[in-house]
């Protein structure tokens, strides 16, 4: 029986939800229950881990279409059904969640003392949700885990974050659900009025769509999934979130969470509107590359190392929807790469931020300075991951901002030369903060006691120091899987779709009132 | 002169003659029971209606049958209204035996008012004709004003009953003025025969005549009235604070069911050839309720008061299912079966949801607790994470957030509306929902992420087994609605044979 | 013979009284005297109907609309008095523990 044979995706992606439940059973009350919640999630984790490389091992690198399809019935009536698979596009953003959780759960420990067994279920809902979006091709199914993983991370913002959690966490929670209920009446428009009376992703995706109708349904899609992203103007949310989440939910959020904004973007949004996709394709460039520089220029003056950290966040994911609006196989390999880049390197970053913050209590640059000296692992790690994050060649970061880079170029030098110099300036604002905090001059006195990293430290940035590595040298395997399914996606979003007849003549909402009024003259 | 006895089926009436016998029983028994063992009619009751509710579900695929000369149907629709409306009922007695106690009403009378109640809207739920309609919503409307005042000796509950009562009192007749100018015009009482009329040679002049358009105005403002609609909702969030909590939960769901029933069958059936003239006015109000309910809700402070706002909301989202069923092609109406069986499939959802959400209530109810503030539900939560996880469930319902039972109802009714090219009903429902999401979550918020003030009273559940095993039982009943729904769907999907 | 208009005129009015009494009284005896008012408008229009059409539909709703009206007068007054028990008052404006 070969391996795709098994459903492997199902027992990835409700593996954790199992898990969850069954942390319910382990009591919490003392340290001793508390050690064994945490040990449970964690195994629970890896094995999540290990199925999706299984996965890996399994995938077919020259093969673009969806693998490990499984699609059963659920509610025929209405079309829905239980379908699932993964494609070069999808696979990497799985393996950086999957890798990703056990790490945080790892880190956090220590961290978390209080409700432990309800902080893990939250965590492995959220891993469930996160997995169920990366491979429904069901916008039912899509949409259920889409706002299924808000819940637990608005707790996990909510109940242990920092002083402002509250805010942060409704900000979050409201931003968020304001973008997906427009794009669930997209989705509902797809499915009564295109005439399909179905909500698979893989039909629709093979329909053209009258494109005098995309232009409504692409903003509907591309509004919520840029809030996600976030794509400047929308991007408010995402420091306050950032900052009061505790280090494992900064991690997810920006490590994961902003994924699906753009991975909702490459998998929905563009290739199921293509025409409109052209069409916007300057106005949301022109806001990436805002979004690059102002991301930029706001993390150089910020004095909160997370914050600073947070804010290049919504520069790099500036750089993925520069490479996908690009609309070249370079920009759209690049973006894809770029993503879990961002995700290995941004997770990195909170984790170490994590690591200074619980031994210090603050995270104020100023409070810093010249620590290297007492934690020289420390600084050696720290000094990787930024430089990672700022893309230097050998590293990861180089390769995906690389391939974008030379994307855009190719479709338009202004945008280039402009996302080129959010290249530079992340290398100023990383480089200057890594200066603060780790080297100038002495260490004051209660920074020279700080201890340098433990053992379980060390298991967490170990893993991903080598990822690290690894795609800056060798990112051969990784593109090869992504280039395939990454060329058949740019032949979806590049083809013309002259009119369409729909089965429904279906106007959109200037004739809406109209429509409701002319029952009134008979 | 020979006297002709018409030919009268009863077995058709059995859920209702049931009922009263029902009824009759618990009252003689209620007269030999002591004060401290009125619980016993409670379960009494509750018993019968299990009964009553598998009578009624018997009555399910045998076509549309009409009795007492044409005043009664049975039918799917009638069967799943009140298969739904008498699992509410048990829900709600088994809700009440532990707070009729602790609210000192625990009388007989109590469970037999709710009894009544249910008959009238058993009547509605079948009333095929505007007399048994009214009658079945008089029984209805009357039992309830004495349910909302039932705790005597609270004088929140009398003034709720109070102006419970005029605005039920004032909202029939309005009602009733609109029923006899239809008389009128048509000749008839029969639904079947107005239509008759209406679609005949004259139907055409009829129809236009401003007298039909101020009947329908005033029987679109007594369903308004009835069911709250923005802008008749005034009495709706005073009567459901007052009103015990238990009646509230009832009152919200059952109450609600059998009158849009009702709404469903009069304009369905009766009016179709007017529908361009109702169905304006009720995409008005449906709009209305949907935005100000939402954003009412969000500036209280009693979270019975916010939730009663909400079921104005919510009582929009159906509206807009009945209203997005018609279907306009060069002018004449099409009722297509999308828009019915989606406001079925909500009101069972919500009926478990609301259900849930106001036992919430319940469970923290103690003598001299009320409970029912949002500030009292600081940290309860965190103290206690399985209530806390029920009421977190019963929220994403309410919200429309999957896997929940209200994310499909919300799906289809949206849904609805946007096959039948209702789009800015659909934007604007959709919109006002996630406001919603934010007063619901507000409550999220106080009970996990905030900790309880030192002046407040420890938390303390009841421990009633009934209400915990109803609780038990909603909760689960939320997920599987919306986790598998398929089956409810095809039910709701099936009460709309012979229908329309 | 009285013409039909003559009975529709006289329960029109009888229920515009009866609506303008509801909103604009104070007095939650006469608010429920104006709500009788109203129910036997619809009584004089169904009973003139029924006479009209030679049906005796109306006629029978009439009726059925006299017993429910005792019904609900009943419990309005009933309900009044148990609110009049603590607080003597029937002014509506000071039925006011809860906001309108």
């Amino acid at each position: 029986m070969a391996l795709t044979d098994y459903p492997l995706i199902t027992w990835m992606v409700f593996l954790p939800l199992l898990g969850g439940f069954a942390l319910m059973l382990i009591q919490d009350s003392d340290e001793a229950g508390g050690q064994r919640v945490r040990a449970a999630a964690l195994i629970f984790s890896l094995i999540t881990f290990l199925i999706s490389a299984a996965i890996y091992y399994g995938f077919q690198a020259d093969f673009a279409g969806m693998q490990f399809v499984e699609r059963g019935q659920w509610i025929p009536r209405f079309g829905i059904s239980y379908h699932v698979g993964l494609d070069g596009i999808s696979l990497p953003l799985i393996l950086l969640t999957t890798f990703l959780t056990p790490l945080t759960i790892l880190f956090s420990w220590r961290d978390i003392k209080s409700r432990v067994r309800f902080y893990h279920m939250a965590l492995l809902f959220l891993e469930t949700g996160m997995l169920g979006v990366f491979v429904s091709l069901d916008f039912f199914l899509f949409y259920v885990f889409w706002e299924g993983m808000l819940i637990p991370m608005y707790l996990i913002i909510g109940v242990w974050g920092g002083t402002r959690r509250i805010y942060a966490a409704v900000k979050f929670f409201l931003y968020t659900m304001a973008g997906s209920v427009l794009m669930l009446v997209a989705i509902l428009w797809l499915h009564f009025e295109a005439g399909t009376g179905t909500f698979d992703i893989l039909v629709h995706l093979s329909r053209p769509i009258d494109p005098a109708l995309q232009g409504w349904l692409f903003a509907a899609f591309a509004l919520s999934f840029a809030i996600k992203v976030p794509l400047f103007p929308f991007h408010t949310w995402l420091p306050d979130a950032h900052v009061e989440a505790p280090t494992a939910g900064s991690v997810i959020l920006a490590g994961v969470l902003l994924k699906m904004g753009t991975y909702g973007l490459m998998r929905l949004a563009m290739p199921l509107f293509p025409t409109a996709a052209r069409e916007f394709a300057t106005i949301i460039m022109v806001l990436a590359v805002i979004g690059i520089i102002y991301g930029a220029l706001v993390a150089m003056v910020q004095q909160d190392i997370k914050k600073l950290v947070a804010y290049s966040s919504v520069s790099h994911l500036g750089f993925v929807v520069l490479g996908l609006f690009s609309f070249t196989l370079l920009g759209a390999t690049g973006g894809v790469l770029q993503m879990v880049n961002h995700g290995i390197s941004t997770g990195a970053l909170f984790l170490i931020v994590g690591m200074i913050y619980s031994r210090r209590h603050t995270r104020q640059i100023e409070d810093f300075g010249g620590i290297a000296r007492a934690m020289p692992v420390f600084s050696i790690f720290f000094v990787i991951t930024a430089l990672g994050s700022i893309g230097l060649p050998g590293l990861n970061g180089f390769v995906g901002e690389f391939t974008i880079l030379a994307g855009t170029f190719s479709r338009s030098i202004p945008f280039g030369v402009a996302a080129t110099s959010g290249v530079v300036l992340a290398a100023i604002y990383m480089l200057w903060m890594l200066q603060r905090v780790l080297f100038n001059g002495e260490p004051s006195r209660v920074n020279s006691r700080l201890p340098d990293l433990n053992f379980r430290e060390w298991v967490v940035l170990v893993p991903l120091v080598v990822l690290m590595f690894w795609l800056g040298l060798y990112p051969k395997p990784i593109l090869g899987k992504i280039e395939p399914s990454a060329q058949a996606w740019l032949r979806q979003v590049n083809r013309r779709v002259l009119r369409v007849e729909s089965p429904r003549k279906a106007p959109l909402p200037q004739a809406v009132l109209s429509s409701s009024l002319k029952g009134l003259r008979p | 002169m020979p006297v002709v006895i018409p030919d009268i089926a009863l077995s058709l009436a059995a859920t209702e003659i049931g009922l009263v016998i029902l009824i009759c029983a618990v009252i003689v028994a209620d007269m030999f029971t002591s004060m401290e063992n009125k619980s016993l009619m409670g379960a009494f009751s509750f018993f019968g209606v299990v009964v009553l509710g598998f009578v009624a579900l018997s009555g399910w695929g045998g076509g549309v049958r009409t009795t007492f000369s044409g005043f009664y149907v049975l039918d799917n629709l009638s069967v799943f209204v009140k298969v739904v409306i008498l699992a509410a009922t048990g829900f709600t007695i088994l809700l009440s035996l532990q707070y009729a106690k602790i609210e000192r009403f625990n009388h007989g009378e109590y469970y037999v008012m709710i009894l009544f109640a249910v008959f009238g809207m058993l009547v509605m739920a079948s009333g095929n004709d505007l007399v048994s309609f009214y009658l079945g919503l008089e029984t209805m409307s009357i039992s309830s004003y004495v349910l909302v005042s039932f705790i005597r000796h609270d004088p929140l509950s009398r003034e709720a009953g109070l102006k419970y009562f005029l605005m039920g009192a004032f909202a029939s007749g309005l009602l009733l003025y609109g029923i006899a100018l239809v008389y009128g015009l048509t000749g008839t009482t029969s639904l079947l025969g107005i239509a008759k009329t209406l679609g005949g040679a004259n139907g055409a002049a009829i129809g236009a005549d401003p007298v039909m358009v101020l009947a329908l105005i005033l029987i679109v403002a007594g369903f308004g009235f009835k069911l709250a609609f923005v802008p008749f909702h005034m009495w709706l969030p005073d009567a459901y604070t007052g009103a015990p909590t238990s009646i509230t939960a009832f009152m919200s769901v059952a109450v609600k069911m059998a009158t849009v029933a009702a709404l469903m069958r009069v304009f369905f059936i009766a009016f179709p050839s007017v529908a361009g003239k109702w169905n304006l006015l009720l995409w008005l109000l449906a709009v209305l309720s949907m935005v100000w309910g939402n954003f009412a809700a969000i500036a209280q402070t009693s979270l019975k008061r916010m939730l009663a706002y909400s079921s104005i909301a919510h009582a929009g989202y159906v509206l807009m299912g009945v209203v997005a069923t018609s279907s306009f092609v060069d002018g004449k109406v099409v009722f297509l079966p999308l828009g019915v069986s989606a406001v079925l499939f909500y009101l069972l959802a919500y009926m478990v949801t609301n259900l849930g959400a106001f036992g919430m209530l319940i469970l923290l109810c103690r003598e001299d607790y009320r409970g029912d503030n949002i500030e009292d539900w600081r940290g309860v939560g965190r103290a206690h994470p399985w209530a806390g996880l029920a009421f977190l469930i019963f929220f994403l319902s309410l919200a429309g957030l999957p896997p929940t039972a209200g994310f499909v109802g919300k799906l289809f009714l949206f849904g609805a509306a946007i096959q039948n090219e209702y789009y800015w009903l659909a934007v604007i429902g959709i919109l006002s929902s996630a406001v919603s999401a934010y007063y619901y979550f507000r409550v999220v918020m106080v009970m996990y992420m905030e900790t309880r003030a030192e002046s407040q009273p420890v938390v303390e559940f009841s421990k009633a087994p009934s209400l915990l095993a109803v609780l038990v039982i909603l909760v689960v009943a939320t997920l599987f609605l919306g986790i598998f729904p398929g089956g409810f769907i095809e039910a709701a999907r099936g009460s709309i044979a012979g229908f329309i | 013979m009285v013409p039909l208009s003559h009975y529709l005129a006289l329960g029109a009015i009888m229920f515009v009284i009866g609506v303008a009494g509801v909103l604009m009284r104070r007095n939650a005896i006469i608010i429920l005297m104006s709500i009788e008012l109203m129910l036997n408008a619809v009584n004089i229009t169904f009973v003139g109907f029924a006479r009209q059409l030679g049906d005796l539909t109306g006629q029978v709703f009439a009726i059925f609309v006299i017993t429910v009206a005792a019904a609900e007068a009943a419990v309005g007054l009933a309900i009044l008095i148990a609110l009049n028990r603590d607080r003597t008052i029937l002014n509506v404006d000071e039925v006011n523990l809860l906001k309108w």
